[in-house]
Protein backbone atom coordinates (compact mmCIF):
# COMPACT_ATOMS: atom_id res chain seq x y z
CA UNK A 1 0.00 0.00 0.00
CA UNK A 2 1.30 3.68 -1.05
CA UNK A 3 0.21 6.93 0.96
CA UNK A 4 1.43 9.56 -0.87
CA UNK A 5 0.91 12.03 1.73
CA UNK A 6 1.63 11.19 4.87
CA UNK A 7 0.73 13.53 8.10
CA UNK A 8 2.90 12.72 10.88
CA UNK A 9 2.24 14.73 14.46
CA UNK A 10 4.55 14.98 17.39
CA UNK A 11 3.01 16.96 20.45
CA UNK A 12 5.19 17.89 23.85
CA UNK A 13 3.87 17.85 26.51
CA UNK A 14 -0.29 16.81 26.13
CA UNK A 15 -0.51 14.45 23.28
CA UNK A 16 -2.58 15.75 20.56
CA UNK A 17 -2.46 12.49 18.23
CA UNK A 18 -1.57 9.08 18.72
CA UNK A 19 1.98 8.85 18.09
CA UNK A 20 2.62 5.26 18.83
CA UNK A 21 -0.26 4.51 16.49
CA UNK A 22 1.06 6.17 13.48
CA UNK A 23 4.93 4.93 14.05
CA UNK A 24 3.13 1.39 13.96
CA UNK A 25 1.58 2.50 10.79
CA UNK A 26 4.36 3.95 8.62
CA UNK A 27 6.64 0.69 9.34
CA UNK A 28 4.31 -1.57 7.03
CA UNK A 29 3.41 1.00 4.48
CA UNK A 30 5.39 2.97 1.71
CA UNK A 31 5.36 6.65 1.98
CA UNK A 32 6.21 8.96 -0.62
CA UNK A 33 5.75 12.26 1.02
CA UNK A 34 6.12 12.91 4.57
CA UNK A 35 4.71 15.48 6.44
CA UNK A 36 6.43 16.45 9.66
CA UNK A 37 4.28 18.64 12.80
CA UNK A 38 6.44 19.05 15.86
CA UNK A 39 4.43 20.93 18.85
CA UNK A 40 5.80 23.14 21.43
CA UNK A 41 3.12 24.03 24.01
CA UNK A 42 3.44 27.32 24.65
CA UNK A 43 1.18 27.91 27.59
CA UNK A 44 -0.93 25.13 29.85
CA UNK A 45 -3.60 26.33 31.99
CA UNK A 46 -6.76 24.66 33.06
CA UNK A 47 -8.93 26.46 30.44
CA UNK A 48 -6.80 27.30 27.51
CA UNK A 49 -3.70 25.22 25.36
CA UNK A 50 -1.74 27.37 22.81
CA UNK A 51 0.89 25.47 20.55
CA UNK A 52 2.90 26.68 17.95
CA UNK A 53 3.21 24.11 15.24
CA UNK A 54 6.29 23.92 12.74
CA UNK A 55 5.61 21.73 9.53
CA UNK A 56 8.56 20.45 7.81
CA UNK A 57 7.25 18.87 4.69
CA UNK A 58 10.59 16.42 3.14
CA UNK A 59 8.93 16.68 -0.28
CA UNK A 60 9.05 20.26 -0.73
CA UNK A 61 10.95 21.47 2.06
CA UNK A 62 8.40 23.76 3.21
CA UNK A 63 8.44 25.25 6.13
CA UNK A 64 5.63 27.17 7.85
CA UNK A 65 4.59 28.00 11.63
CA UNK A 66 1.37 28.64 13.24
CA UNK A 67 -0.17 29.32 16.35
CA UNK A 68 -2.87 27.40 17.44
CA UNK A 69 -4.92 27.95 20.52
CA UNK A 70 -7.63 25.41 21.97
CA UNK A 71 -10.07 26.35 24.38
CA UNK A 72 -13.20 25.15 25.70
CA UNK A 73 -15.06 27.52 23.11
CA UNK A 74 -13.06 25.82 20.27
CA UNK A 75 -10.07 26.32 17.81
CA UNK A 76 -8.38 28.92 16.63
CA UNK A 77 -5.48 28.18 14.02
CA UNK A 78 -3.86 31.07 12.84
CA UNK A 79 0.10 32.26 11.27
CA UNK A 80 2.17 32.96 13.97
CA UNK A 81 4.48 36.19 13.88
CA UNK A 82 2.34 37.57 10.64
CA UNK A 83 -0.75 39.62 10.52
CA UNK A 84 -3.67 36.97 8.83
CA UNK A 85 -5.34 38.52 5.41
CA UNK A 86 -8.83 36.33 5.59
CA UNK A 87 -11.07 34.59 8.37
CA UNK A 88 -12.56 31.12 7.98
CA UNK A 89 -15.02 30.85 10.59
CA UNK A 90 -15.72 27.04 10.29
CA UNK A 91 -18.71 25.18 12.20
CA UNK A 92 -18.74 21.31 13.05
CA UNK A 93 -21.21 19.20 12.93
CA UNK A 94 -24.06 17.51 15.30
CA UNK A 95 -22.25 15.31 17.84
CA UNK A 96 -18.27 16.38 16.56
CA UNK A 97 -16.25 17.97 19.26
CA UNK A 98 -13.66 20.56 17.39
CA UNK A 99 -10.22 18.40 17.61
CA UNK A 100 -12.14 16.26 15.10
CA UNK A 101 -10.95 19.30 12.60
CA UNK A 102 -7.72 19.98 13.61
CA UNK A 103 -5.98 16.96 11.45
CA UNK A 104 -8.42 17.83 8.76
CA UNK A 105 -6.98 21.98 8.53
CA UNK A 106 -3.98 20.84 9.40
CA UNK A 107 -3.82 18.10 6.21
CA UNK A 108 -1.43 18.91 3.57
CA UNK A 109 -4.35 19.92 0.86
CA UNK A 110 -5.12 22.59 3.67
CA UNK A 111 -2.08 24.07 5.12
CA UNK A 112 -1.26 26.42 2.70
CA UNK A 113 -4.50 28.17 4.00
CA UNK A 114 -2.47 28.89 7.20
CA UNK A 115 -0.20 30.93 5.56
CA UNK A 116 -2.80 34.06 5.32
CA UNK A 117 -5.94 32.41 6.89
CA UNK A 118 -7.32 32.53 10.58
CA UNK A 119 -9.28 29.56 10.80
CA UNK A 120 -12.00 29.62 13.86
CA UNK A 121 -13.89 26.15 14.77
CA UNK A 122 -16.32 27.20 17.25
CA UNK A 123 -17.49 24.56 19.61
CA UNK A 124 -20.96 24.01 19.95
CA UNK A 125 -22.78 23.95 23.63
CA UNK A 126 -23.65 20.78 24.77
CA UNK A 127 -27.45 19.94 25.11
CA UNK A 128 -30.05 17.22 25.35
CA UNK A 129 -30.79 15.66 22.17
CA UNK A 130 -34.63 14.21 21.55
CA UNK A 131 -38.35 14.92 22.39
CA UNK A 132 -38.68 18.35 24.37
CA UNK A 133 -35.24 17.83 25.66
CA UNK A 134 -35.24 14.58 27.96
CA UNK A 135 -32.84 12.99 26.37
CA UNK A 136 -30.57 11.79 28.98
CA UNK A 137 -27.79 11.51 26.03
CA UNK A 138 -26.01 15.52 25.57
CA UNK A 139 -24.02 16.44 22.34
CA UNK A 140 -22.42 19.29 20.84
CA UNK A 141 -25.33 20.51 18.63
CA UNK A 142 -25.94 23.98 17.09
CA UNK A 143 -29.60 23.28 17.75
CA UNK A 144 -32.07 20.19 18.37
CA UNK A 145 -33.20 18.51 15.14
CA UNK A 146 -35.73 17.07 16.71
CA UNK A 147 -37.27 20.30 18.09
CA UNK A 148 -38.85 22.78 15.62
CA UNK A 149 -39.21 25.55 18.43
CA UNK A 150 -35.48 25.48 18.38
CA UNK A 151 -35.54 28.13 14.83
CA UNK A 152 -35.54 30.83 16.69
CA UNK A 153 -32.26 29.34 18.31
CA UNK A 154 -30.85 28.90 15.15
CA UNK A 155 -31.40 32.55 13.92
CA UNK A 156 -30.19 33.95 17.17
CA UNK A 157 -26.80 31.50 15.87
CA UNK A 158 -27.07 33.12 12.60
CA UNK A 159 -27.17 36.64 13.95
CA UNK A 160 -24.55 35.99 16.27
CA UNK A 161 -22.39 34.87 13.09
CA UNK B 1 -18.28 37.15 15.04
CA UNK B 2 -18.33 38.24 11.83
CA UNK B 3 -17.84 41.66 12.63
CA UNK B 4 -15.43 41.11 15.33
CA UNK B 5 -13.14 39.02 12.86
CA UNK B 6 -13.81 41.89 10.19
CA UNK B 7 -12.42 44.40 12.84
CA UNK B 8 -9.51 42.87 12.81
CA UNK B 9 -9.54 43.09 9.30
CA UNK B 10 -10.18 46.63 8.62
CA UNK B 11 -13.45 45.72 8.70
CA UNK B 12 -13.58 44.19 5.55
CA UNK B 13 -16.45 41.46 5.99
CA UNK B 14 -16.04 40.32 2.36
CA UNK B 15 -12.29 39.13 4.04
CA UNK B 16 -14.72 36.95 6.21
CA UNK B 17 -15.53 33.16 5.31
CA UNK B 18 -18.04 31.23 6.42
CA UNK B 19 -17.99 27.11 6.56
CA UNK B 20 -19.88 24.41 7.68
CA UNK B 21 -20.08 20.97 7.77
CA UNK B 22 -23.41 18.58 7.99
CA UNK B 23 -25.37 20.60 10.98
CA UNK B 24 -22.84 23.39 10.48
CA UNK B 25 -23.80 23.67 7.09
CA UNK B 26 -27.22 24.27 8.33
CA UNK B 27 -26.45 26.88 10.20
CA UNK B 28 -23.87 28.41 7.60
CA UNK B 29 -26.44 28.26 4.93
CA UNK B 30 -29.70 29.80 7.14
CA UNK B 31 -26.58 32.55 7.94
CA UNK B 32 -25.78 33.46 4.35
CA UNK B 33 -29.73 33.86 3.90
CA UNK B 34 -29.98 36.16 6.76
CA UNK B 35 -26.70 38.05 7.43
CA UNK B 36 -26.58 42.04 6.18
CA UNK B 37 -22.76 41.84 5.83
CA UNK B 38 -21.30 40.84 2.55
CA UNK B 39 -19.23 37.87 3.10
CA UNK B 40 -16.60 37.01 0.84
CA UNK B 41 -18.29 33.46 0.79
CA UNK B 42 -19.52 30.22 2.13
CA UNK B 43 -18.49 26.34 1.65
CA UNK B 44 -21.41 24.04 3.12
CA UNK B 45 -20.10 20.47 3.13
CA UNK B 46 -22.94 17.57 3.32
CA UNK B 47 -25.17 20.17 3.30
CA UNK B 48 -28.98 19.91 3.91
CA UNK B 49 -31.97 21.62 5.14
CA UNK B 50 -32.94 20.57 8.61
CA UNK B 51 -36.86 19.97 9.17
CA UNK B 52 -37.22 22.24 11.93
CA UNK B 53 -37.47 25.28 8.97
CA UNK B 54 -39.88 24.67 6.47
CA UNK B 55 -38.58 27.19 4.30
CA UNK B 56 -35.01 28.92 3.88
CA UNK B 57 -35.66 33.23 4.21
CA UNK B 58 -35.71 34.85 0.84
CA UNK B 59 -32.50 36.54 -0.22
CA UNK B 60 -31.63 38.27 -3.51
CA UNK B 61 -28.32 38.11 -3.24
CA UNK B 62 -26.32 35.65 -1.74
CA UNK B 63 -23.05 35.17 -1.50
CA UNK B 64 -20.70 32.85 -3.61
CA UNK B 65 -21.07 29.61 -2.59
CA UNK B 66 -19.42 26.32 -2.89
CA UNK B 67 -21.36 22.86 -1.57
CA UNK B 68 -19.57 19.92 -1.58
CA UNK B 69 -21.28 16.75 -1.23
CA UNK B 70 -20.24 13.16 -1.16
CA UNK B 71 -22.08 10.00 -3.37
CA UNK B 72 -21.42 7.81 -0.92
CA UNK B 73 -22.71 9.73 1.85
CA UNK B 74 -25.58 8.07 3.82
CA UNK B 75 -26.62 10.02 6.85
CA UNK B 76 -27.93 12.66 4.29
CA UNK B 77 -28.03 11.14 0.61
CA UNK B 78 -27.05 13.41 -2.00
CA UNK B 79 -30.57 12.57 -3.41
CA UNK B 80 -31.85 13.88 -0.33
CA UNK B 81 -29.90 17.20 -0.82
CA UNK B 82 -30.63 17.74 -3.85
CA UNK B 83 -34.87 17.53 -3.12
CA UNK B 84 -34.46 19.66 0.14
CA UNK B 85 -32.14 22.40 -2.03
CA UNK B 86 -33.33 22.12 -5.17
CA UNK B 87 -33.93 25.58 -5.87
CA UNK B 88 -31.11 26.98 -3.68
CA UNK B 89 -28.71 25.18 -5.96
CA UNK B 90 -30.46 27.06 -9.23
CA UNK B 91 -29.03 30.26 -7.32
CA UNK B 92 -26.31 31.78 -9.89
CA UNK B 93 -23.46 32.29 -6.93
CA UNK B 94 -23.67 28.83 -6.08
CA UNK B 95 -21.60 26.12 -6.88
CA UNK B 96 -22.61 22.42 -6.48
CA UNK B 97 -19.37 19.45 -6.36
CA UNK B 98 -20.67 15.85 -5.66
CA UNK B 99 -17.36 13.59 -4.64
CA UNK B 100 -17.65 10.16 -5.81
CA UNK B 101 -15.87 8.22 -3.30
CA UNK B 102 -16.73 10.91 -0.31
CA UNK B 103 -18.85 9.35 2.98
CA UNK B 104 -20.60 11.98 5.11
CA UNK B 105 -17.02 13.14 6.62
CA UNK B 106 -14.42 15.37 5.11
CA UNK B 107 -11.21 12.76 4.85
CA UNK B 108 -11.46 13.09 1.48
CA UNK B 109 -8.26 14.62 -0.26
CA UNK B 110 -10.42 15.86 -2.86
CA UNK B 111 -12.83 17.63 -1.34
CA UNK B 112 -10.34 19.30 0.98
CA UNK B 113 -8.47 20.37 -2.37
CA UNK B 114 -11.16 21.66 -3.98
CA UNK B 115 -12.42 23.67 -0.82
CA UNK B 116 -8.64 25.36 -0.66
CA UNK B 117 -8.82 26.00 -4.60
CA UNK B 118 -12.33 28.29 -3.93
CA UNK B 119 -10.96 30.12 -0.94
CA UNK B 120 -7.64 30.85 -2.78
CA UNK B 121 -9.70 31.77 -5.70
CA UNK B 122 -12.04 33.41 -3.56
CA UNK B 123 -9.11 35.70 -2.31
CA UNK B 124 -7.26 35.86 -5.25
CA UNK B 125 -9.05 39.26 -6.24
CA UNK B 126 -9.06 40.91 -3.04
Amino acid sequence: MVIQNFSYFISKGKSLFCQKKLEIQSQFLRIDKVSVYFFRQNKTSKKKFSYQMNSVSSGSCQQQTLNIQITEKGITLLPLNKPHKYCLIFLHGFAMPVSKFLNVFLSPEMLSLLSDFKICIPQAPKRAHGPQGKSVKRFYSWYDPDDRSTVNYIQKIAYFL
Amino acid sequence: MIIQESKLLNNATSRVFLGGFSQGSFVTLYASHVLQEKIGGAILISAFKSKVVDALPEKDELPPTLVIHGAKDNVKTIDEAEIDLKHYFQRPNVRKIVIDDMAHDLNNAQARTIFTSFLREKTATR
